[in-house]
């Protein structure tokens, strides 16, 4: 049998549906890769329990042919989703031990579609980062490798958990949250697609909040079709939250066409930055020049207010890093001095950090859109994982890579 | 509008963050910095244009003012660090 782990959602869930495997058969196959990844440091809370039980629940609607989308898909879950019973601590000490009573409304809707929850996922502390450096359970690691280079690299953040085990294979897919690019940027580091919706799609209900007017959950799977399914199961209208939109939710997979003939795609020139780095330049030429191969006509356009997206940024968002000054805030480690009481919990020690990367090392690490996802048998456990693919994978772009560029 | 570090000192204070003094200059800098967003946002003209609630057209929903929801003590208290007759239970800080 090929390796279940490697299959996307919308393959699972196929043989799934045609009994190809069971789901009980695939959340174990999971369950084993997990254990063996402990050196990527993705998985802070593993619930095989859960999720055995579920798969076991999700098998019997299978067996009735009664099976949604997600019926037996096995996900992993940001640690900033409350879930009931399951520490839920945002990667912090502060929450060490909290043990929500009650379900976020994500993942209650997912659990009704009969996925499977396989653990909770590494992020960097309240969401604040970039680089998934700032978590009390230590840094998560990239599956990836710099070439033959065997230094651990960042997965990105704050989704650094989600981003690293949907690329390790570590789960079917995952949820992330986004304010200021958590989603994107490490989906972008590790090569496999992530979603922002649009503010108000998905319910921020249960989701510990980072900025209310900001954060947004969305999808990190392992193609765009994966997306579409996991984000039509994720969003909707949620009395519990009075600012998500109560506009239907059309079946996103069913629009995928592939179709974009007569499409007109706007190209804002303020999002060209001067003195960008020439790979990039050439990235968004054969961005554009793919486009208009397919039939999409393309215009140059301006977005004028561009300029003051990062100032409203800052001022929504408790500022992280404010260009001005390199330095973290002051204010943060002034007031969580670490204590030795602090660091004894054991929640948060009991995962050593791995060698922490150097924070610019992440650029290199990212090979562009020609990453396809990593595709090497290598096992993840030893050091030197997964090198990045040749730029021969070029091809395989437009099925694989993450579809909200910059 | 520029914040030295007697302000930032005096806003630490009034928002019971203890910062070291040598660190102060930093903050300072760094709340110039936010003050500075602000002042770019003014630029905008904003002038006729609509206050939005969300990025599609939509208004804040309402709900019937009852009961909803409740009972839940148990729940409420289940991780709670002290919790006596009922209550969350926290340390004297009132002399």
């Amino acid at each position: 049998m090929t390796d279940l782990t490697k299959l996307t959602v919308a393959e699972a869930r196929d043989g799934l549906r045609a009994k190809t495997f069971t789901a009980p058969e695939l959340a174990e196959a999971y369950l084993a890769a997990i254990d063996q990844a402990d050196a990527l440091n993705a998985y802070v809370h593993k619930t095989p329990e859960i999720a055995r039980s579920q798969a076991g629940f999700a098998q019997t609607r299978l067996n009735a042919g009664m099976s949604p989308d997600l019926c037996g898909i096995p996900l992993g879950i940001k640690d900033l989703f409350c879930t009931e019973g399951v520490p839920s601590q945002a990667a912090s000490r502060i929450l060490a031990g909290f043990k929500p009573p009650y379900e976020s409304t994500v993942t209650t809707q997912l659990h009704k579609q009969g996925a499977v929850m396989l653990g909770k996922l590494n992020m960097d502390e309240f969401a604040m980062g970039s680089s998934n450096e700032t978590s009390c359970y230590g840094n998560a690691v990239n599956p990836w490798r710099r070439g033959n280079d065997g230094a651990a690299l960042t997965p990105g953040g704050s989704s650094g958990g989600s981003a690293a085990a949907v690329a390790a294979d570590l789960c079917a897919a995952a949820t992330g949250t986004d304010t200021g690019g958590s989603i994107r940027q490490p989906a972008a580091f590790v090569g496999i697609t992530g979603i922002k919706p649009t503010y108000g799609r998905v319910s921020r209900w249960g989701i510990i909040a980072f900025a209310s007017s900001l954060d947004q959950a969305g999808p990190m799977t392992k193609d765009v079709r994966d997306a579409a399914i996991m984000l039509r199961a994720m969003s909707g209208h949620d009395p519990k939250d009075s600012t998500s939109a109560d506009i239907p939710v059309p079946d996103f997979e069913a629009m995928l066409t592939g179709d974009i003939r007569g499409k007109v795609i706007g190209i804002p020139r303020e999002y060209r930055m001067d003195g960008m780095p020439e790979e990039i330049e050439a990235l968004w030429a054969k961005g554009r020049e793919m486009l208009q191969d397919a039939g999409a006509e393309i215009r140059d356009i301006s977005l004028p207010h561009t300029k003051y997206a990062l100032p409203c940024y800052y001022v929504i968002a408790p500022p992280r890093r404010p260009p001005t000054s390199p330095a973290t805030t002051a204010s943060a480690s002034a007031t969580v001095p670490s204590s030795p009481k602090a660091t004894a919990s054991p929640t948060c020690t009991r995962r050593p950090a791995p060698r922490a990367s150097a924070p610019r090392s992440s650029a290199a690490s990212w090979s562009g859109p020609t990453s396809s996802r990593p595709a090497s048998t290598t096992p993840i456990t030893t050091a030197p994982a997964r090198s990045a693919p040749s730029s021969s994978a070029t091809s395989s772009w437009p099925s694989r890579t993450a579809s909200t560029p910059s | 509008m520029a914040i030295d570090t007697d302000t930032a000192r005096r806003v630490a204070h009034l928002a019971r963050i203890r910062v070291e003094e040598e660190r102060l200059p930093a903050l300072a800098r760094e709340f110039d910095a936010i003050l500075g967003f602000i002042e770019q946002l003014n630029e905008v003209d904003v002038e006729g244009v609509e206050p939005m609630t969300s990025v599609t057209p939509m208004r804040l929903k309402r709900r019937q003012d009852v009961v909803t929801d409740g009972n839940q003590q148990d729940k409420v208290l289940l991780n709670a660090p002290d919790a006596r007759e009922g209550f969350f239970a926290v340390p004297k800080v009132v002399e």
